[in-house]
C-alpha cells in the first residue's frame, strides 16, 4: 500500500474523529485486523468499514438508522448540496459544526465521489438514512445562519 | 473573500491532514512484517491442505470401491436367493450339513450373528460368490421367513473391504430388489445373508 492510499484512509479516519493521533490509531488497528483476514477483494472499502466500526466502538456510538421520510424529495440528495457555495473563512467553522456521520457523508461525496447508492452499499446503511442525514445537515447549516448561498438564488 | 462550492471546500479540508513520513514507514513496515509472516506460514498450511486432500481422496476412492464391491456381491446373492434353487441336502443339524460340503477349500462354520439365532436350518447347497466356491445355507424362522446365508473363504484381494465382526465392526448392509443383505467377516470366512 503506497503513501497516497494510506493518506486517503487516514483522511477518512480523520473525518470521523477530527484528531490526527486518533485517526492514526484507527488506521493502524484496522490494518492489523485486515492482515488477519483472507480473501478481501476491495481492501480500501474493507479498511474504511473497519475504521468506521472501530471508531463507533471506541465512542460507543450506535448507528443512527433514521426512518425514510416518504415526503422527502429524493432529489434532495447530493444535488441539494451541489448548489451550495461557501466562503473560504467559513470552511473550518462548518466542519466543526458537523457531526461525525455528516462529515463522513461529505467525505464520501466530495473526496471519493460516491453516489448515495454506493455509500449505502459500502456502509450497509439504508438509503433513506443517508438522505435523511443530508436533509438534516442542510437544515442545521441554514439554522446556524451561515452565509450559505444557493447558486440558483444568486 | 472568494466563495467556492461546498464540495471543493469539503475536499480541501478533508484532504488536509497527511501522515508523517515516520507514520507511513511504520504502517508499511507493519504490512511488510505481516506479509512475511504469512509468506512463511503459507507453504506449511498448503502442505497440510494438500496432504488432507490426498488422504481424503484416497479414503474416498476406497469407500467408493468398497461400496461398489458390496453392491456387486449383494446383487449376486439376492439373485441366488430369488432363484431358490433346490437344496442339495436337507437337514436341520449344522454338523451334518457341514460334512456335506467336502468340495470347498474351507470348512463351513456357524455364525454367531444375532438374527440367525431365532431361525433354524433347513438345508444347503453349493454355490459361488465372486467366482469363489461357496456354501449356501437356508434358514427359516417361526414366521416362515426365509433367510439364505452364504459362506466363502476369505480372500484378502477380493474381500478386504468386508468388515470384521471379531473387531466389533457392523456388517455392511444393502437393500437390493426389496431384500436386505448383510455382509460380514467372521472366523476367517466371509458371510452374506439375504432376508
Amino acid at each position: 500500500m503506497n503513501k497516497d492510499q494510506l493518506d486517503t484512509l487516514f483522511q477518512y479516519a480523520f473525518s470521523l474523529c477530527k484528531n490526527e493521533d486518533e485517526a492514526y490509531d484507527l488506521l493502524h488497528s484496522s490494518i492489523e485486523r485486515f492482515l488477519k483476514k483472507r480473501g478481501i477483494l476491495n481492501v480500501q472499502a474493507y479498511l474504511r468499514k473497519s475504521i468506521r466500526n472501530a471508531w463507533l466502538d471506541s465512542k460507543k456510538v450506535s448507528v443512527d438508522i433514521a426512518p425514510f421520510d416518504e415526503e422527502m424529495n429524493l432529489v434532495e440528495g447530493f444535488q441539494s448540496l451541489e448548489t451550495i457555495v461557501i466562503n473560504e473563512n467559513q470552511l473550518s467553522k462548518v466542519w466543526t459544526l458537523l457531526t461525525a456521520e455528516e462529515r463522513e457523508i461529505l467525505y464520501y461525496w466530495a473526496v471519493l465521489e460516491y453516489s448515495i447508492d454506493e455509500i449505502s452499499f459500502e456502509q450497509n446503511i439504508p438509503k433513506g438514512t443517508i438522505l435523511s442525514r443530508i436533509h438534516r445537515m442542510r437544515k442545521r447549516l441554514k439554522e446556524k445562519s451561515l452565509r450559505l448561498v444557493e447558486v440558483s438564488n444568486v | 473573500m472568494s466563495e467556492k462550492s461546498l464540495k471543493s471546500m469539503v475536499r480541501r479540508i478533508a484532504t488536509q491532514p497527511h501522515l508523517s513520513n515516520e507514520r507511513v514507514e511504520s504502517l508499511q513496515q507493519l504490512l511488510q512484517t505481516e506479509k512475511k509472516r504469512h509468506f512463511d506460514i503459507f507453504p506449511f498450511l498448503w502442505g497440510i491442505a494438500a496432504s488432507l486432500v490426498f488422504f481424503v481422496g484416497i479414503y474416498g476412492v476406497k469407500l467408493y470401491q468398497a461400496d461398489s464391491s458390496a453392491l456387486l456381491v449383494s446383487e449376486e446373492v439376492v439373485k441366488n436367493h430369488i432363484k431358490l434353487k433346490p437344496l442339495e441336502i436337507e437337514d436341520e443339524h449344522f454338523n451334518i450339513l457341514k460334512q456335506y460340503f467336502t468340495e470347498l477349500d474351507f470348512v463351513p462354520v456357524e455364525s454367531s450373528i444375532g438374527f440367525l439365532k431365532k431361525s433354524f436350518l433347513i438345508g444347503g447347497r453349493y454355490c459361488s460368490i465372486s467366482g469363489e466356491p461357496a456354501a449356501q445355507l437356508r434358514y427359516l424362522d417361526s414366521n416362515d421367513k426365509l433367510t439364505t446365508v452364504y459362506q466363502v473363504g476369505y480372500d484378502q484381494e477380493k474381500f478386504s473391504w468386508v468388515p470384521d465382526k471379531s473387531n466389533g465392526a457392523a456388517p455392511v448392509e444393502k437393500q437390493v430388489r426389496g431384500l436386505n443383505v448383510k455382509i460380514w467377516r467372521e472366523k476367517g470366512l466371509v458371510f452374506a445373508s439375504v432376508q
